[in-house]
């Protein structure tokens, strides 16, 4: 039976009790690692495959096991055994909130996901590690296999090693080698070797240690990954092979370090040990000793910047290295950590008062002007009544006049005549009233006019105005002061947006218009759109759309959340960052706003008060000097109403 | 005719964040997809490979970091979206329309990858061997000799890895001609998610030991058959 068939829910025979196959847990090169059920201590790695060497090598190693080995490394517990009694795999204690030293290096996966780890915490990571490839080292032991991934760092960075299972180790006189490596962590002289008839030793293993350390302290730079003096392709093996160290100090190689990277940051000492480690002469490799004696040396000698309290460096650097490297235009490597002075205190109570102070003022603006409109009609006397609402009736008035008149000039009736008499005496009366009406009513609007041009004068005055508008400022600044924190980080917020914009453009410019995710409205609209200019997802903005003619708002709006949706995607890690002097630069200003408005809020109901006396005043000398009108308004308003609503009658 | 296709993302850039927050080796691919019309049929099952393609490569951390993703397609040639590394992509949306220009296609991907390659150089990054994946459904509606030349002297060279991926209307003996001495490998029935899952599973490798050196990948089972 092939053993990698094996998987959950399977028995399998271990020393002294039987286990029970859990769920997958990781999958590895050489075998999968299973939890076991109802145990939460340990867990079983399964091979892929079948070697029947295995079974003494994992016997020798139980047999061989110390307490010292166990804290180093997750060695075998016990081999595991199928039914046939071949063995499958082996138990060992479980780590669960372990992580590889990759994402311990990483600088991303660093700040994304242990944004407060600070080099100190990378030096003493580099430290155990020493301490873990010495005790193997110490017991006879090579690892062979040591890579970023088999490393495994806990929360306090302590260090443990895992597929310890694929160890070099001699047991009664016969050798077991490891017969894994990855190349970029090999020596020279293992390099296109084959593993099976090479014995390792511990000098391979040194080499592997030192890239390491180098990985940990240098931001995950591999010591023989740089940039090619010339144009030229240098595949990582052949510069490893060629002893091309990137940042050697004493040999003439066609690479340099990366851009922003200066391992001046590294003490002496250190930097001479990573040349004796990537030299030619494998016998003056640093042992795993020598890594722990230096590294706990550069222990002694860190430092925390007074600029940024998570830049810790060694202390042999003039100015931070973390610092000059932001300077240096590269991204914040360590979280800033500036200590926020205490926020602004609530302003409730100030709020309190000044609100206060406006409700106990007068509210000027609630006078309106008089408007005749509003008046009572006057009660009209019975003949004005009369003729005023038979002179609206024309039709009654005309035949009034008209058929006497017809019978007057046809000589018929005297009766006639004396009718049309009448009537037209009856006609005085009517044109006197409508005439006075006419009279009254031109000067009522006369007055009307006047104070209305009045008012809208003193609408317009600014002690009044000024006053409403100053109650809203105060009332703002009282928000801000309150949620002073989201205030801050919204401009925070923003000062991100303005720093990483040219990163955010050369990400969206990855990302062609041809495949928008824009739903239904398919590729006939896009590459239009595309043959019109607009290429990428960086040529998409609310503003820029608007002049490609002739889009739906539907597809407007597909585009704009596409870019919204990659936008995200971008801002998903919280690698960009503001540095300490940004931030703090940010928060004095913000800072200085929050004093501002404290001012202003205490001030507040003195000023409120003033602005109120001022509207007070314009508003007495606008009573004064309106009254001679408002009394015309007065005096005509009401008759002239009463006529109107008859007309309208 | 000849200048049919463009390259729409300028060649100098400056100094990525992606090279300074992730130093981790890189592994160039370009997924080199026929989107002519006749695959108007498959195109929803290639987007939807490419997501698989991202969230299988995603459960491996080391992976995601190192694999970088850009897509050409062609029918016209486009660089579709221009290399990210794994975690930080977002597969785009493919459309079918056009043409097979099989031969500019290939030499605009030798192009970007140079581009690319020189990037890495630049930000003192070090990778892999770049990986084209062709997929095509039909026979090459351009001359395709040139680019095939160039593609093979790249391989001999060690510059690249190609892999061609034809289905039932592809011209086997065209594709083998490119992808030399590796055999294409024939579709069946348009196994699109499968064959993306199968991309993945021979990419993640690059975070474990001995990726690179001989890539010694997996038998396509279940998705297409080798053609010898």
């Amino acid at each position: 039976m092939i053993p990698s068939l094996f998987g959950s829910g399977v028995l399998l025979a271990g020393d002294r009790t039987e286990y029970r196959l859990g769920k997958k847990i990781a999958e590895g090169g050489e075998g999968i690692v299973y939890r076991v059920e109802g145990r939460d201590d340990i867990v079983a790695k399964i091979y892929r495959e079948f070697d029947f060497t295995r079974e003494a090598k994992l016997r020798g190693m139980v047999a061989r096991a110390t307490k010292r080995l166990h804290r180093v490394s997750a060695w075998p517990l016990s081999p595991l055994q199928g039914p046939d009694s071949k063995t499958v795999g082996f138990i060992m204690q479980r780590l669960e909130s372990w992580q590889p030293l990759h994402s311990v290096y990483q600088v991303k996966h660093r700040l994304d996901n242990y944004p407060n780890r600070t080099w100190a915490f990378l030096v003493r990571a580099s430290r155990n590690l020493a301490v873990c490839v010495h005790d193997l080292h110490e017991a006879d032991l090579v690892l062979g296999d040591v890579n970023e991934s088999n490393v495994l760092v806990d929360d306090r960075a302590m260090v443990k090693i895992i597929d310890a299972d694929s160890f070099q180790i001699e047991i009664d006189s016969r050798l077991y080698p490891c017969k894994v490596g990855k190349s970029e962590l090999l020596p020279p002289e293992l390099l296109g070797a084959s593993f099976k008839d090479t014995r390792r030793t511990q000098e391979h293993d040194r080499f592997s240690l030192a890239i390491l350390i180098f990985q940990t302290l240098v931001f995950g730079r591999h010591p023989f990954a740089g940039r090619p003096k010339k144009d030229e392709e240098l595949p990582l093996e052949a510069c490893i092979q060629k002893g091309y160290y990137a940042y050697t100090q004493q040999r003439d190689v066609p690479l340099g370090p990366p851009p922003n990277i200066d391992i001046k940051f590294l003490p002496e000492d250190i930097r001479d040990l990573f040349e004796r480690a990537f030299g030619s002469d494998s016998a003056r490799r640093p042992s795993a000793n020598e890594w722990f004696s230096a590294l706990k040396g550069l222990e002694d000698q860190l430092k925390s910047c007074p600029e940024n309290s998570s830049h810790k460096h060694w202390m042999g650097t003039g100015k931070c290295p973390w610092c000059e490297m932001e300077e240096r235009g590269s991204f914040p490597v360590f979280r800033s950590s500036v200590d926020i002075a205490e926020l602004p205190e609530q302003s409730d109570q100030l709020w309190k008062e000044v609100q206060d102070a406006r409700q106990n003022l007068p509210l000027p603006d609630q006078f309106e002007r008089p408007k005749y409109q509003d008046f009572q009609p006057a009660e009209l006397s019975g003949p004005e009544k009369f003729f005023g609402k038979t002179a609206t009736r024309s039709p009654i008035w005309f035949w009034a006049i008209f058929l006497p008149m017809q019978a007057v000039l046809r000589g018929q009736s005297p009766l006639a005549a004396s009718i049309l008499v009448l009537v037209v005496l009856a006609l005085i009366p009517y044109a006197f009233f409508q005439a006075r009406n006419q009279l009254r009513r031109r000067k009522l609007l006369k007055a009307d006019a006047a104070l209305q041009k009045m008012w809208l004068q003193y609408g317009a005055d600014q002690s009044v105005q000024t006053l409403n508008r100053r109650y809203e400022e105060l009332r703002d600044m009282h928000e801000v002061l309150n949620g002073f924190d989201e205030y801050v980080q919204q401009a925070r917020k923003k000062a991100l947006e303005t720093k990483y914009r040219p990163q955010l453009e050369s990400f969206l410019r990855k990302y062609s218009l041809l495949a928008a995710d824009i739903g239904p409205y398919g590729r006939e609209k896009l590459s239009a759109l595309y043959d019109s200019g607009y290429k990428t997802a960086a040529d998409i903005g609310d503003d820029k759309l608007k002049f490609a003619g002739g889009q739906s708002s539907e597809i407007r709006q597909a585009l704009m959340n596409w870019r919204t949706t990659l936008e995200s995607q971008f801002w998903a890690t919280s690698a960009y960052s503001l540095t300490a002097s940004e931030e703090r630069q940010l928060l004095n200003k913000m800072r200085k706003q929050a004093l501002t408005f404290r001012k202003a809020l205490q001030e507040g109901p003195e000023e409120l008060r003033r602005l109120s006396e001022e509207a007070e005043e314009r508003r007495q000398r606008l009573l004064a000097s309106s009254k001679a009108y408002e009394d015309e308004l007065q005096q005509w308003g009401p008759s002239v109403l009463a006529y109107e609503r008859m007309g309208r009658r | 005719m000849a200048k049919e296709y463009a390259v729409d993302f300028p060649e100098l850039e400056p100094l990525g964040d992606d090279m300074f927050l992730n130093a981790e080796r890189r592994c160039p691919v370009i997924l080199l997809l026929d989107t002519s019309a006749s695959m108007a049929d498959n195109i929803d099952a290639v987007n939807d490979g490419l997501q698989l393609l991202r969230n299988d490569l995603m459960q491996d951390s080391l992976a995601s970091q190192r694999v970088e993703i850009a897509l050409m397609t062609f029918g016209p040639v486009r660089l579709i979206q221009d290399f990210v590394t794994v975690d930080r992509w977002l597969p785009p949306r493919l459309y079918a329309s056009g043409g097979t220009p099989m031969g500019a296609a290939l030499e605009t991907a030798l192009q970007q990858i140079q581009i690319r390659k020189r990037a890495y150089r630049e930000a003192g990054i070090s990778y892999y061997r770049p990986w084209i994946w062709l997929v095509t459904d039909g026979a090459p509606t351009d001359k395709w000799h040139p680019a095939a030349e160039r593609v093979q002297t790249e391989v001999l060279r060690g510059g690249i890895e190609m892999f061609t991926i034809g289905t039932d209307n592809a011209d086997t003996s065209i594709l083998s001609a490119i992808s030399r001495p590796r055999p294409p490998v024939r579709l069946r029935e348009a196994k699109y998610r499968e064959m993306f899952v199968w991309l993945s599973q021979s990419l993640k490798p690059v975070s474990r030991a001995e990726f690179g050196a001989s890539l010694d990948l997996p038998e396509p089972v279940g998705w297409g058959d080798i053609q010898a």
